[in-house]
Parts: C-alpha cells; structure tokens; sequence
C-alpha cells in the first residue's frame, strides 16, 4: 500500500472535478434585480386633522336672542360673535383640487430627491444610479414607480376628508357612544344586569337638541316583574337628557343622525 | 250575472291595489335608520342634593337637619349615591309643594332632589313629608308621607333612605334594618364577648345580654324578632334562641354533643346547624315546632355551615370530603349533593344571597383570607372581593347588595371589627361599632 495515499488523492479529484463539470442541476440565470425606487413624503398634510365645525344653522341661532328678552341688550353690549369665522366652507371648497393634485406633487418631490447628490457618498452610488436608470430604460415594468404612485393615489383618495383644513370624520355611532359613556349609568351591582336591554328610538333636531324619546320595548319593560329594569330604563332616559345637546354631528348628514335607534345593553364594567 | 260582475270588479281592485303596492314600495329608496349598539357606561355614584328638610316649628327645626343628615349618611355610605355638598345649593325651597327650579339643580349636576319637611303635630306626634325629585326629566318620581313618635325620627329618615334607594335603583333598600354582632372587650388571649345589636349605620347599640357566657354566631329569623346564637352556657356549645322584644331565651334541643353555626330556614320554621358525634360533624335540620331533627349528611368528612337558598329548597355547606374544605349544594332533604367550589384553597362559612343568584364564602389561601361570591347555580364566575390577614364570616344586607363581615388585624394587639362591601368589589369601608366587634349578622327589613 504503498502508493494508497496517492491513489487515493487522485480519485477523489477525479470525481469532483469530473462531478463540477458534469452535474449542473437546475441552475437558472439570476433575473434582473427589482430595483424600487422610494420616495419619502411626509404624511403630515395626510394626518393633521383639524376640529368638526358645524355648518351654521342659519337664521334661527341667529334670531335666538329675540326668546331671551331680557338679555337683549346685554348681549348688544357684547362685541358680535361672527359665526362667519368658524365657517368651514371655504376650506371644504379648497380641499377638492388639493386632493386631486396631490399626486402630482407627490411626483415632483419625487424627482426632486433624485436628483439631489451626497457630497461624500460611503459607497458607489454612481454605479447604483446607473443601475437605476439602466432598469428603468431595459424593463420599464420591472420597475414599481406606477404601484407606487397607484397606492399614493389610493392612500389620498382613502384619506379624502382628512388632512389640512379638511373636518374630523369621526363616525356617527363613534361620536354617539363617547357622547354616551359619560352620561350612562349602569349599575354592575344588580341581578343580571347585562340583561337590562333598553332599545330607545331618539329623534333629534337639526341643532342637536331632543325631538323626542321613544323606549321601543317599554311596554315590555312595564309589563316585567323587574323594577331593576325600569330603573335601567330611567337612567337610559336620563343618560340622553343629560348628553344634550348632540351638536358634534355634521349638519350635512341631518338626514342620517335625524332619527338613531340606540340600543343600550351593558357589557363588562 | 251581478255576482260575476262584483267578482270582476273585486278581482281588478285586487290588481290595482297589489300593482299600487308593488309600484310604492320599489320606487321609493330603502328605508335604513341609524342604529347603534351602546355598551359602554360609568359606574359613577349618583349625584343627589338633600337639602336640610323644611320645619316651621322652633322644637322640629334640629329634627329636620338631623333627618337629612341621617339620609345623606344611609346614600352616600351605599357607594351608589355622592350625595352633593349644601353649599353648593343655587335654590333655597321654602315649601315643598313646589316645583323646583330644574335649571338650578342641573347647574351643579344633581340628578335627583330630595326635598322633605318636618310638621310638628302634636307634642308627641310629627307628620314627614318628602318628595323626590327627577332633575333631567322634569318630575317628581316619589312622594311619601309619615307620621310618628318624634323619638322615632331616625327610622323615618331610613324609610325613606330606603324609598330613594328602591326608586333610583330598583332594588329594595337596606337602610330600617338592624345588625346583631359580638362585641369584643379585653386582650386577645382573654377576650369578653357579648352579643349586641344596632342599627345598620351604628346608632343605638345595646347588649343583648350580660356577657358572662362565650356566644358565637347569632342570626336573625326572618321575621327580625329572634336570634338564634351558640352559647357556651352548659360547657358545650349550644343552639339557643333569644326574642329581642321579650328577652326570653329558649335551650334548643340540649344535645349532648357540640352544635355549630346555626340558621333560620327561609320561613322561619325550621334551624339548620351542624353537630359533631363521635368526632364526625354533619348537617341536621330542626323543625322549630315538634322540634324533631333530622341528619341531612351521612358523609364521614367535616360537614358543616349549612345555609338555606331563598326559595328554602337548597342548602349549601363546607364539606371536606374531598380532601380540603370545599363548598357543596344538596336538596334540602339531604338528596343531590353537589360540589360547586374547585379552586385552590379552603372554602368556608358560605352564605346564600338573598337574590337567590350568588353565594358568598370564606376563603384562605397562601396564607391570606377573603370575602368572595360564586355564583349559585354552576359555581362558577368567582370572584374575591376582600383580601386581608383575616376577612371572615360573611352575611348579606336584605337586598343582596351588601356584604358585612369580620376583619381582624395582626397581632397580639389586634383587634377586629365589622367591615362591608359591596357585591362589586367597591365601597369597602369600616363599620362603626362602639368597640371591637365580630360575627355580624344582618336582619331583614324591619316591620
């Protein structure tokens, strides 16, 4: 065995060498790298939500001192109180073409970065540039500029309402159930208590004030053996008197928060 | 030929009618109204204003600022009422009979208004009038009228604490009712205990007896004039039963053997206890009349605290047939028992609620104590509303709202005294006593 080691040194590199130029397997070209450009845009415009101003009811508010007669001419003293200042139509007529340029501006500021060079690069961004460019020029659909311009155009169009000198978009029944929880009573302490169902039919008018209160199931609630329930029916009604006025809610939306059927029906405590 | 005719005529009103319904309700757009689930609310007491009630005579004026104060007390120490500072009153009332200024009372926040006034009869006899008064809805949900002995103002002004707390609440109140406990006197290792009684907010404590003998346990009947008690009179423990108005007391039984923590039936005919014989405790009940007894348990574990349901049909108790002391339903013959508690720990001295929905208990673990409720019907939803060195012995106020039991501090020095809380966990506050007291047991409504 004197020439074992040899022997075996050689068909060892005859085998690999021989397997690395034989075997390929399943080797596939590497594609082009997708290069996405990014774009930083501030989203401070997007999120900077100013107060819900009521459109103003028009004359009534207005006519409102004449009831009050005592307070006339106290109220004459004053320095008039121009409601035309908290008027939010001006800027609900500016929003439109805002939120439709955007994207456009979004695209200037855009090109705007690109442009801009570091004075002392840590790494060969000119060749990553030529990279870039090179993509853009070879497969022009490799690259994702238009999905992200589609999804900026979705984010502004989702966010249609928001945004500088735009109303807050608090929903109806969010507004109502903050409005409420202050208001509501529940007592944790009686029997069943998260039974105690009150449906309540409340019509209110266009400045926010009660029209009218309808318990749905009062008769229901009569009729029961259970005096806990006609007190969770008291303070349901109570709750609603002492939250008056509603004057959070959207004049324009009237026809919607008009009449609400509010369920009251208490969960965990 | 004119009923083919009418025929013709009804068949082509019927289309006409179904043709105006169908055109109707498609061609006018769909009606969806706004509605909106509210789960959320506060448990916030009630803010209510109690004004000093109104007088008109020089000896009812102190009675009249007495009674309110004595109602203010019963709400605010309920937990449920924050009964609103006089100082804070935008209208004065002169006269009850009046509608008040809803506006003013709104302005400090009041949800309700009691107003009241103290008419002096006769030399012994006053006439009270209150009303209360609903700030937001603009109306009087209560009015009522009592007449009675001057010296017995303080029960009216819990009448009609009592009054308030049912209308605002739904619940019957707990105010006119009374408090049976051990008062304490002495050091820890040598300790006189009597039995006593006051009011519910700690007025008119009086002993009941001497205090020669140990008692231990005393309950009401539900009619509120017995107390059932053990005493150590005979050298073993006894059942004994004492009526508050005559002070006679009866020897129930005279067993030879020790009897424990006895009970009224929900009716009031029948005791339920435990009694050890030959070292084993089990459940037995009295039948107050022909005072026959009967053995409910036969299990040979520690069987003990025996409570009736409401509805007298149920009986819950301690048991350590299990291995640890656990608490366990059976009928109230004896039949079906059921284990219901299955935490770690020891369970103790259960206590139907008078609602019928919960049962409230002892329970040690890790060497803590406390008050807790399960609920009656599956044992499950426990919930531990105390935590101490030594919480201990819960009963329920009249209503099922209110828990009272006996706390004691650490120490050679410590001392205990009768605590409540509410069912909730919250309002837990000390109850005044005159001294160091234990083992309270709350009456029902008084007659």
């Amino acid at each position: 065995m004197k020439f074992g080691l040899p022997i075996s040194v050689a068909l060892h590199t005859l085998v690999v060498t021989g397997g690395m130029l034989l075997w390929r397997g399943n080797v596939v070209p590497v594609e082009d790298v997708k290069i996405i450009s990014l774009d930083l845009v501030t989203v401070a415009a997007l999120t900077n939500i100013k107060m819900t101003r009521k459109e103003p009811s028009k004359p009534q508010e207005q006519e409102f001192p004449k009831e009050v007669l005592p307070l006339e001419t106290e109220v004459e003293k004053k320095p008039p109180l121009k409601p035309q200042e908290i008027i939010p139509e001006q800027t609900v007529e500016a929003r439109e073409p805002q939120e439709l340029e955007k994207p456009n501006d979004v695209e200037s500021e855009r090109m705007k970065v690109e442009s801009v060079t570091p004075e002392t690069p840590r790494f060969d961004l000119d060749s990553f540039a030529k990279m870039v460019d090179k993509a853009r020029t070879d497969k022009p659909d490799v690259n994702t500029r238009k999905i992200l311009t589609h999804e900026a155009e979705r984010a502004n169009y989702d966010h249609n309402g928001a945004g500088e000198a735009t109303e807050q978009t608090v929903s109806i029944p969010d507004y109502i159930r903050a409005k409420m929880e202050p208001c509501w009573h529940v007592d944790s302490g009686q029997k069943e208590y998260k039974s105690l169902r009150v449906e309540v039919v409340l019509s209110l008018s266009e400045n926010g004030e009660i029209a009218d209160i309808h318990v749905q199931n009062g008769a229901q609630i009569i009729a029961s053996a259970s005096s806990a329930w006609r007190a969770a029916r008291e303070n349901v009604v109570t709750a609603l008197n002492k939250c008056e006025p509603y004057d959070g809610l959207l004049a324009q939306d009237y026809h919607t928060w008009k009449t609400i059927k509010l369920n009251f029906q208490p969960g965990d405590i | 030929m004119a009923q083919k005719t009418l025929k013709d005529w009804g068949r082509k009103w019927g289309y006409v009618v179904v043709v105006l319904f169908a055109v109707i309700n498609l061609s006018s757009p769909a009606f969806a109204q706004l509605e909106i689930d509210i789960t959320k609310g506060n448990a916030k007491a009630t803010p209510v204003a109690i004004p000093d009630f109104l007088s008109a005579h020089p000896q009812t004026n102190q009675i009249a600022r007495d009674m309110a104060k004595v109602i203010s007390d019963d709400l605010e120490r309920s937990g449920l009422f924050d009964v609103l500072d006089q100082a804070l009153y935008i209208e004065k009332q002169t006269d009850i009979n009046y509608q008040p200024r809803f506006s003013d009372w709104r302005l400090i926040n009041a949800r309700v208004l009691v107003s009241g006034r103290v008419v002096r009869e006769s030399a012994d006899r006053l006439k009270v009038e209150f009303r209360l008064w609903d700030i937001y809805g603009g109306k009087q949900l209560d009015g009522l009228r009592f007449a009675t002995t001057p010296d017995n103002w303080r029960r009216i002004a819990h009448k009609i604490s009592d009054a308030i707390y049912k209308r605002i609440t739904g619940e019957g109140g707990y105010f006119d009712t009374r408090i049976v406990y051990i008062a304490e006197n002495g050091p820890k290792v040598n300790r006189r205990k009597r039995l006593a009684i006051m009011d519910q907010d700690g007025a008119n404590s009086q002993y009941l007896l001497a205090g020669a003998d140990l008692v231990l346990t005393p309950r009401f009947s539900p009619s509120a004039q017995k107390i059932t008690y053990l005493s150590w009179e005979t050298g073993v423990s006894q059942v004994y039963l004492l009526d508050i108005e005559t002070g006679r007391r009866e020897l129930l039984g005279n067993f030879p053997n020790m009897t424990l923590a006895p009970r009224f039936s929900p009716d009031g005919k029948k005791l339920i206890f435990s009694m050890v014989k030959k070292g084993n405790s089990d459940v037995y009940v009295m039948d107050l009349t022909s005072k026959s007894t009967q053995r409910l348990t036969t299990n040979s574990g520690i069987d003990i605290s025996p409570s009736f349901s409401p509805d007298g049909k149920r009986i819950v108790f301690t048991s350590d047939r299990g291995g640890s002391p656990q608490l366990y339903i059976m009928a109230a013959n004896g039949a079906n028992v059921k284990r219901i508690s299955f935490g770690k720990g020891r369970y103790t001295a259960p206590n139907w609620s008078p609602r019928g929905d919960l049962i409230a208990f002892t329970k040690s673990t890790k060497g803590r104590f406390h008050i807790g409720v399960l609920n009656a019907k599956d044992g499950k939803g426990e919930r531990l509303l105390t935590d101490s060195y030594l919480d201990e012995g819960p009963t329920w106020s009249p209503n099922g709202r209110v828990i009272l039991f006996t706390r004691e501090t650490r120490g050679a020095q410590g001392r205990s005294a009768v605590w409540s809380v509410d069912l909730t966990g919250a309002n837990l506050r000390k109850v005044a006593t005159p001294g160091s007291a234990s083992d309270p047991a709350w009456s029902p409504i008084l007659p």
